[in-house]
């Protein structure tokens, strides 16, 4: 227990990142399930409108920030070292102290649903209710009076620290710890995208930040940013939101597009089609990822001129992830192909992202925009986005990594039997939204008229809803019975062509016993101008440094959520207590000495 | 180390830290002298955004090592700089409507 809770090795703190997320992806699920119950029939009573703003709310903050997000990182973690010929990240202490923020920050959000009977109010009471974008001057103290705001805008800095935290890591980790030989453009698309996604996280996650500030300085202390009686406006909220929140799509989208392209040339047994395009469209998609956020504004009435602008560059962007589709079903185009539950996944993941993505097309035309925005027909979108793209593509990773992370196998056919259950689960609930978004349903509302003539479509919304869930209910029984009797895997269960599969499954403490030379793009596979690499030699010719355990980044970690309990809890000597944890944990931590 | 785009680099001298320091030091107290100077007053805030411009790159070239070091972290720095600016600027023709049909009508 002890080696866990004080763990700075990069393959457990990965673990811990898949364990701690699969929870709150689960967790939001529950949410959604109670969200769909609710809308199964017009005029529904399984719960009240308050409850159900808290669901909507915390079903988006979790999936996004607690399943999604965290979920990719448990790979950047467990697998870009390996990838990249490391012994660890380049600071693993700074890593344990990612995760721990990560955990506290997604306890203290998540502890909202439990807490209101010490804000004088009832249980289910003072979780965030005003939406996972949080408009003002809807969070503004006067129309949110509780501490289900401040519970949101508080729990969404501390998980930003995280994020960018692990962000500098990664980055420093990718450019400074490649083994010899391992060149920029010879990198796995996976860590390539990877890289991609930690510039953008350390550019959007200040700007989510300023609003934060903005809006603690509002309810705290009677700034006026977004109040629009005191002379300002509340679009700055929608401006500094979306300026972070269209990059977030990418911190989503593009680590499974990097998982997608290790998957398929694997079982394709060909290497990826276009390394070099899909590479820089992802370097492009990360740029141009921050030109396009006020298509989720095209309702405010921004004007001809900046729609149109929008409207292009939102356009524009497709070209880049469209080459990447077209890239990947060439990697797939002649290859022997083996139909393997990752594979599985990963085909389902480009033809739900296509879905997603031209959905997304139909959203930059601003006149059509103005028929679909705060329906569920952008509903629909997003989940084709983000559940047929980015849930398709972590769990195409899950099935592929597994065996290198745990050192067995899950079953193929359950996973089978997981994935045909999802993916029909998934199009009969989300597909339906689409109609019903465009029939006039607007989102975020807890009840609507038999009128409407969108009841049945519902039904089959929830009927799919459910049988999603059931299908993750065949994914945790795979992992149960995985963990006693799955097939052991050798090191190099699929035939991958990256680094990691030279190794052992799971890979020992030090991860290569001698460093690898690399001298090929597909280092493990026969190219017409390289012969394989040797494999590491099964035990290290000599002793092996790696950094010990810390209590440290914990103990700084618990400062965080000790300084946000004190605004939500009015009361002063917390945030001195809060601070002196963090200061006392950072000093620790920079005086402990490395070798433990 | 991977390859030759990332590579160790030699530190600047105690002296030339030392140097930046002082020219640092004389561009702010021309940035504060400026403000007393009728005749700055019509472009006081071009001078002082070069000023601030002036110190900025003395910082990350000498104190952030970008000159010294592989030129691949000064794209990886000037990149995300650049992106920023970019932004910035649209934000701000976006949020006082100049952009808009509403011109001069005002934020929002």
């Amino acid at each position: 227990m002890k080696s866990w809770l004080t763990t700075t090795d990069h393959k457990r703190i990965g673990l811990l990142y898949f364990w701690t997320a699969f929870v709150f992806f689960l967790l939001g699920g529950i949410e959604a399930l109670v969200i769909r119950l609710q809308l199964a029939q017009p005029s529904g009573h399984v719960v009240s409108a308050e409850t159900y703003n808290q669901l909507f709310t915390m079903h988006g903050t979790t999936m996004v920030f607690l399943a999604l997000m965290p979920l990719s990182a448990s790979f950047f973690n467990y697998i870009v070292p390996l990838q990249i010929g490391a012994r660890d990240v380049a600071f693993p202490r700074l890593n344990a102290f990612s995760y721990w923020v990560f955990l506290l920050g997604g306890l203290f959000l998540n502890a909202s649903w439990f807490v209101g009977p010490l804000f004088k109010a009832g249980m289910l009471n003072v979780a965030p209710d005003g939406g996972w974008f949080g408009y003002a001057n809807l969070t503004e103290r006067q129309f949110s009076p509780g501490p289900n705001i401040d519970f949101w805008l508080l729990g969404l800095q501390i998980l930003g620290i995280s994020s960018l935290a692990a962000g500098f890591n990664f980055i420093v980790t990718i450019l400074n710890l490649r083994a010899p030989g391992l060149k920029l453009m010879r990198l796995p698309v996976f860590t390539w995208m990877t890289l991609v996604t930690q510039f953008l996280i350390i550019t959007a996650f200040p700007v989510i930040t300023v609003g934060l500030v903005f809006l603690m300085f509002d309810r705290f202390f009677g700034a006026h940013f977004y109040v629009h009686g005191a002379g300002a406006t509340p679009l700055l909220w929608q401006h500094l939101f979306w300026l972070f929140g269209h990059p977030e799509v990418y911190i989503l989208i593009l680590p499974a597009m990097g998982i997608v392209s290790e998957v398929l040339p694997t079982f394709a047994r060909k290497p990826l089609f276009g390394y070099t395009v899909v590479v820089y469209s992802g370097i492009l998609i990360g740029f141009m990822g921050w030109g396009v956020w006020s298509h989720h504004m095209f309702a405010v009435g921004l004007g001809p001129i900046a729609d149109s602008v929008f409207a292009a560059t939102t356009m524009l962007i497709a070209v880049p992830t469209g080459v990447k589709i077209f890239n990947w079903i060439a990697t797939l185009w002649g290859g022997d192909i083996r139909g393997t539950t990752a594979l599985h996944f990963a085909v389902g993941f480009i033809a739900m992202f296509i879905i997603g993505g031209l959905s997304g097309v139909s959203h930059a035309s601003p006149p059509a925009d103005l028929q679909q925005t705060d329906t569920y027909y952008v509903v629909a979108h997003i989940h084709y986005v983000l559940f047929g793209g980015t849930i398709m593509g972590l769990f195409a990773g899950i099935y592929y990594w597994w065996p290198k992370m745990t050192g067995r196998l899950l079953s193929e056919p359950l996973g089978k039997w997981h994935f045909w259950l999802q993916f029909i689960g998934m199009n009969v609930a989300f597909f339906p939204m689409h109609f019903i978004g465009l029939l006039g349903m607007p989102r975020r509302i807890y009840t609507y008229s038999p009128d409407l003539g969108v009841s049945d479509l519902n039904l089959v919304s929830t009927v799919g809803a459910f049988l999603i869930a059931v299908s993750l209910l065949v994914f945790i029984a795979n992992l149960w019975r995985t963990r006693s009797r799955g097939e052991t895997a050798s090191n190099d269960p699929w035939g991958g062509a990256t680094l990691e599969w030279s190794i052992p499954s799971p890979p020992p403490v030090y991860n290569f016993s001698v460093i690898p030379t690399i001298t090929s793009r597909l280092p493990r596979w026969r190219t017409e101008l390289h012969a394989p690499m040797q494999d590491p030699p099964a035990t290290p010719p000599g002793p092996i440094h790696v950094p010990g355990g810390s209590w440290w980044p914990m103990v700084a970690a618990f400062g965080l959520p000790l300084m946000a309990l004190a605004p939500l809890t009015h009361t002063l000597w917390l945030a001195f207590v809060g601070a002196g944890v963090l200061i006392v944990g950072i000093y620790g931590w920079a005086f402990e000495p490395f070798e433990v | 180390m991977a390859d030759t785009e990332v590579r160790e680099h030699a530190h600047p001298t105690v002296d030339v830290y030392l140097r930046v320091a002082a020219a640092l030091v004389i561009l702010t107290v021309l940035e504060v002298g400026v403000f007393y100077v009728p005749a700055f007053h019509g472009v006081l805030v071009p001078v002082l955004l070069v000023l601030s411009a002036a110190k900025f790159a003395l910082v990350i070239m000498f104190y952030m090592h970008l000159k010294a070091d592989n030129k691949f972290f000064t794209f990886l720095f000037g990149a995300p700089l650049l992106l920023a600016v970019g932004v910035m600027v649209a934000l701000l023709f976006l949020f006082y409507g100049a952009l808009t049909l509403r011109g001069a009508a005002g934020a929002g």
